[in-house]
């Protein structure tokens, strides 16, 4: 991105641009790969630094003597499988980083309509999911919700002591489909109910 | 800055994988004998090489000034996972002249804007990015049955536009984060 870093960029540059500016917000942000990937490569540098300035001053470090490695190093040729196995493992651990740096990242809350073009505005999952249940066990027969909550989809499992539950399923739709027009979701889930009989 | 910490990650991350990819790979193809004048059933390290570092110490030298460098460069990247991006200060720009508001007293005034709204049970304020640019990240944990748009008029409205007559701006980029919590009588949700 070349514009200037903004939470919630001017609506200027077109709908979609802004919608994806305000998710973009609530992206992950690749700490704990960031800490793993930095520590290893602190770690790995202070050891070669200590290992050669010890070395230099003639008094080595012995846990971080060379010697064996660089016999090692003498004995075994490039196309030895344990050359080549451990050259794929460094192009694998490569390509890990690649992908973390390069994949957006799953959203961790779920981003709401906001006309307001500074805001970036979202809910937490768990908040949509005790919305969106609070809506579902309003209706008359739902006597709990577990919901499943995600960018594209919305999964509502009711559980009724009803025998018959006839149209449950459609009146818990309609509820959480009000709630969720309420809520105004960036995008909106396509919404999907399941009925479970209550053993009593 | 809220995006500032993933873009110092995004870059670090990529520079490291397309190290570890190209240092690997150029590994994976001498092995093959793919590089003229290079045979693959040549040892990792020969004795010409080894010669080489002997002979000449600043080649030493030259390692152990690499390895600190990266290993500093790692260290800041460390630290920078740390930082909040928060700011303490506030500069407030007015035809008499300058004012130096602490952001700390401004985001508690937005706190207590948001606590007098009836869904509104906890929030948390926090002003981000420089003294002359602010930002506000705003965390609140409101109703699970509260009128949603009613409380978004108030987040993006009212409160915002307080902050932004205060501190005399236009545009205070925000991202407010809502937490929904269960408060409804006897029902059973999980």
């Amino acid at each position: 991105m070349t514009a200037p870093a903004t939470d919630a960029p001017p609506a200027a540059t077109g709908v979609y641009a802004a919608r994806r500016a305000k998710t973009r917000a609530f992206r992950p942000q690749r700490i704990w790969p960031s800490l793993v990937v930095g520590a290893v490569l602190a770690a790995v540098m202070i050891a070669i630094a200590v290992a050669v300035v010890s070395t230099l001053a003639g008094r080595p470090v012995l846990a971080l003597r060379p010697a064996p490695l660089v016999g090692r190093l003498t004995e075994v040729a490039w196309n030895d499988p344990a050359a080549t196995g451990a050259a794929a493992a460094v192009v694998a651990a490569g390509v890990v980083c690649l992908l973390l740096a390069c994949l957006p990242g799953r959203l961790r809350d779920i981003p709401m309509a906001c006309d307001d073009p500074d805001v970036a505005l979202a809910l937490t999952r768990s908040g949509l999911r005790y919305a969106l249940a609070a809506a579902a066990t309003d209706v008359d027969g739902a006597d709990s919700a577990k919901v499943r909550v995600r960018v594209r989809r919305v999964r509502v499992t009711v559980a009724t002591p009803l025998r018959a539950p006839g149209a449950l399923a459609a009146q818990v739709r309609e509820a959480v489909g009000d709630r969720l027009r309420e809520l105004e979701p960036a995008r909106a889930p396509r919404v999907s109910v399941r009925v479970r009989r209550k053993n009593t | 800055m809220d995006r500032h910490i993933a873009r110092v990650n995004r870059t670090h991350l990529a520079v490291v994988g397309v190290l570890l990819v190209a240092g690997g790979g150029l590994a994976i193809v001498r092995g093959r004998g793919l590089l003229p004048g290079l045979p693959a059933d040549q040892p990792l390290l020969n004795e010409a090489e080894r010669a080489f570092a002997r002979g000449h110490d600043w080649f030493w030298y030259a390692v152990a000034a690499g390895a600190v460098v990266i290993a500093l460069v790692a260290i800041r990247w460390l630290l920078a996972q740390g930082r909040t991006g928060t700011i303490r200060t506030l500069r407030v720009d007015d035809p008499t002249g300058r004012t130096r508001l602490p952001a700390r007293a401004a985001g508690r005034a937005v706190a207590a804007d948001l606590a007098a709204l009836p869904a509104v049970r906890r929030s948390t304020a926090l002003l981000t990015g420089a003294p002359s640019a602010p930002r506000l990240r705003l965390h609140v944990t409101a109703d699970a049955r509260c009128d949603w748009p009613a409380l978004r008029g108030d987040l993006t409205g009212t409160t915002l536009t307080n902050l932004r007559t205060a501190l005399e701006r236009d545009h205070i980029p925000a991202r407010v984060r809502v937490r929904l919590a269960d408060t409804g009588p006897g029902r059973d949700i999980r």
